[in-house]
C-alpha cells in the first residue's frame, strides 16, 4: 500500500533514510512545498518498507521519478509499480526517472507493459544535463559524480481512458 | 544615483533607458561595462586593486556601511581587502533558524576573529519568510525572483544602512544563435540587475558587483591566464565556477580553506519551488532574453580599443 508521506511519518523515515541524508529530505519532500512529495510503501503488516521521492512538474504534464530508498529489490520494483499505478489514476501519464549506473542497474529493465519507455539521454560524469529544466529537479541542482540516463515513460494509447 | 559601481561603470538598460524598470514584455534588457585607466592598469595589479576598492567603497558609501560575509571565499577576499586597507566596517553573518548553514557561520564567525573585525548575527527563518508572502511581496517590487537574494534584501531594508555584498563575476559557455557557443559575462535581469531596483526604491545603496567594482579589477582576472585556458576547445569546463576558487588562491595567497557551499544545500527543495512560484510574480519575458556580452566583446570594451 502507498502513502504520501508527512511530518507524522517522521519517525517511521528515519529507520530508511541515511542519517546524513535525513534533514534534506525532511526540508525537500515532507515540508510544506507542493510539487515535492515522497511516498512510503507499507507491507500488509503495515511496516514501511521503503520510499519513493517525486517531483510533479508545476508547467508540464509530467512528474520525475526520483531518488528510491529501498533495500528490498522485489520492494522496491512493486512500490514503483503502485507509484506508477496512482499517477495513472490522476491523469498524469508521462513521466521521467533518472537512474545511476552505479546503485541501480534495477531501474534500466524496469519497463512496465502499459508505458512506451525510452532512453532520453545520458549525461557524463561531472557534467549538466541535456535539459536545464532538469538540474534542478532529478539533478538536484549539483553534478552526478557517475555518467547518469535518464529514461522517459508515455502511457500508451490504449491505457489512456481519460 | 548611488555608485553600485565605481562611477557605475556596469550598466543595464532597458530599451536602452539607464538602469531602467521594465513595464512590458517587448523591451530589451542589455549591459555594458566602463572602460580601464591604462596608465593606472600597467602600474598596478590585482591585489593593489581590490584593496583601492575597499577604499572607494568606503568614500562613496559611508562609515557606516556593512558587510555581508557567508563565510565563503567570495566574502572572505571581501573581507580582508577591507582589513588590509586598514578598515574595519561592521560584519553582517545570517544564520537561518534550523541550522540550514550552521557549517558556513562557524567558518565566518573564525574568520572575523581572526581578522578582529567587529560582527553582528541576525537570525532569520528562511521558510516563515517564503511561506508569509513577504519575499513574494518583495519579489514582485523589485523585480527578483531568486530566495537567497531576498533575503539580503529584506535584511538590508531592515537594517537600513549602505550594504556590500562579495558577487562574483560569473563567465560561462553559452550557446548563441545556429548552436555556435561563446563565453559570455552573465548577468541576469531577475536577481544581478534587482539591486539597483532596490537601492532606488528604499534609497539603500546595495553593492552586489564586488568582483566587478572597476574596470581594472575586471580586466586583472579576464586576462588571467587560467581564465583564458578555460575558454579553449579542449577545456572541459562550460562555467569558471568549479575552477573560480582555485584561480582566486592562485592571485592571492593565504586564504582559509573551507568546504564549497551555500546555506541552502538543505533547502533546494525550497530553493527550486520558491523559483518557480514567485518567477511567475515576475513581468512576462523578464530573463527570456539573453543579451549577454561576450568576452571578446568584454575585453575590447574593458581596453578601449572599441573605436581602433
Amino acid at each position: 500500500m502507498l502513502r504520501k508521506l508527512t511530518m507524522h511519518h517522521y519517525e517511521q523515515i528515519k529507520t530508511i533514510i541515511p542519517p546524513n541524508k535525513l534533514q534534506e529530505f525532511k526540508e525537500t519532500y515532507i515540508s510544506d512545498l507542493v510539487t515535492w512529495y515522497a511516498f512510503g510503501y507499507y507491507d500488509d503488516a503495515n511496516t514501511l518498507k521503503g520510499i519513493s521521492c517525486t517531483y510533479f512538474s508545476g508547467e508540464e504534464p509530467e512528474w520525475y521519478l526520483l531518488t528510491q530508498y529501498c533495500d528490498d529489490v522485489t520492494d522496491q520494483e512493486m512500490m514503483i509499480n503502485e507509484v506508477c499505478a496512482r499517477f495513472e489514476k490522476y491523469g498524469l501519464f508521462r513521466f521521467n526517472w533518472v537512474d545511476l549506473d552505479c546503485s541501480m542497474d534495477f531501474m534500466k529493465n524496469f519497463i512496465p507493459d502499459r508505458y512506451y519507455s525510452f532512453k532520453d539521454y545520458e549525461t557524463k560524469a561531472w557534467q549538466r544535463p541535456k535539459y536545464k529544466k532538469h538540474s534542478g529537479t532529478l539533478y538536484n541542482s549539483s553534478w552526478f559524480t557517475v555518467n547518469s540516463e535518464v529514461y522517459y515513460s508515455i502511457l500508451k494509447n490504449e491505457d489512456r481512458t481519460f | 544615483m548611488f555608485n553600485l559601481t565605481h562611477n557605475n561603470h556596469y550598466k543595464h538598460f532597458i530599451d536602452g533607458e539607464l538602469f531602467g524598470v521594465r513595464t512590458n514584455k517587448f523591451q530589451q534588457y542589455t549591459t555594458d561595462v566602463g572602460t580601464i585607466d591604462m596608465d593606472y592598469y600597467l602600474k598596478n595589479d590585482y591585489n593593489k586593486e581590490r584593496l583601492r576598492i575597499a577604499q572607494l567603497q568606503y568614500n562613496d558609501l559611508g562609515s557606516d556601511l556593512v558587510l555581508f560575509v557567508s563565510g565563503g571565499l567570495d566574502s572572505e577576499i571581501m573581507v580582508r581587502s577591507y582589513v588590509e586597507q586598514g578598515l574595519k566596517p561592521l560584519c553582517i553573518i545570517i544564520k537561518f533558524n534550523g541550522d540550514y548553514n550552521s557549517g558556513d557561520v562557524n567558518e565566518a564567525v573564525d574568520l572575523l576573529t581572526e581578522l578582529e573585525v567587529a560582527y553582528k548575527i541576525i537570525d532569520f527563518d528562511v521558510k516563515e519568510f517564503y511561506h508569509s508572502g513577504r519575499a513574494a511581496e518583495l519579489a514582485r517590487e523589485i523585480q527578483c525572483e531568486l530566495l537567497p537574494f531576498l533575503v539580503f534584501f529584506d535584511i538590508s531594508r531592515t537594517l537600513g544602512v549602505p550594504t556590500v555584498l562579495g558577487g562574483e563575476l560569473l563567465i560561462e559557455k553559452y550557446r548563441i544563435v545556429n548552436h555556435a557557443h561563446e563565453w559570455v559575462l552573465r548577468n541576469f535581469e531577475t536577481y544581478e540587475a534587482a539591486h539597483v531596483r532596490f537601492s532606488k526604491i528604499y534609497n539603500i545603496p546595495f553593492v552586489i558587483e564586488w568582483f566587478s567594482y572597476t574596470p581594472e579589477l575586471m580586466l586583472y582576472y579576464l586576462e588571467h591566464p587560467r581564465v583564458k585556458s578555460i575558454q579553449l576547445p579542449t577545456s572541459p569546463f562550460l562555467s569558471i565556477t568549479p575552477v573560480k576558487n582555485q584561480i582566486l588562491r592562485e592571485i592571492i595567497p593565504g586564504l582559509r580553506k573551507k568546504s564549497k557551499g551555500t546555506g541552502f544545500e538543505n533547502l533546494k527543495g525550497l530553493l527550486h519551488e520558491s523559483k518557480q512560484m514567485l518567477g511567475a510574480l515576475m513581468p512576462e519575458n523578464i530573463g527570456d532574453s539573453h543579451p549577454y556580452l561576450t568576452y571578446k566583446e568584454v575585453m575590447i570594451k574593458l581596453q578601449g580599443t572599441e573605436q581602433c
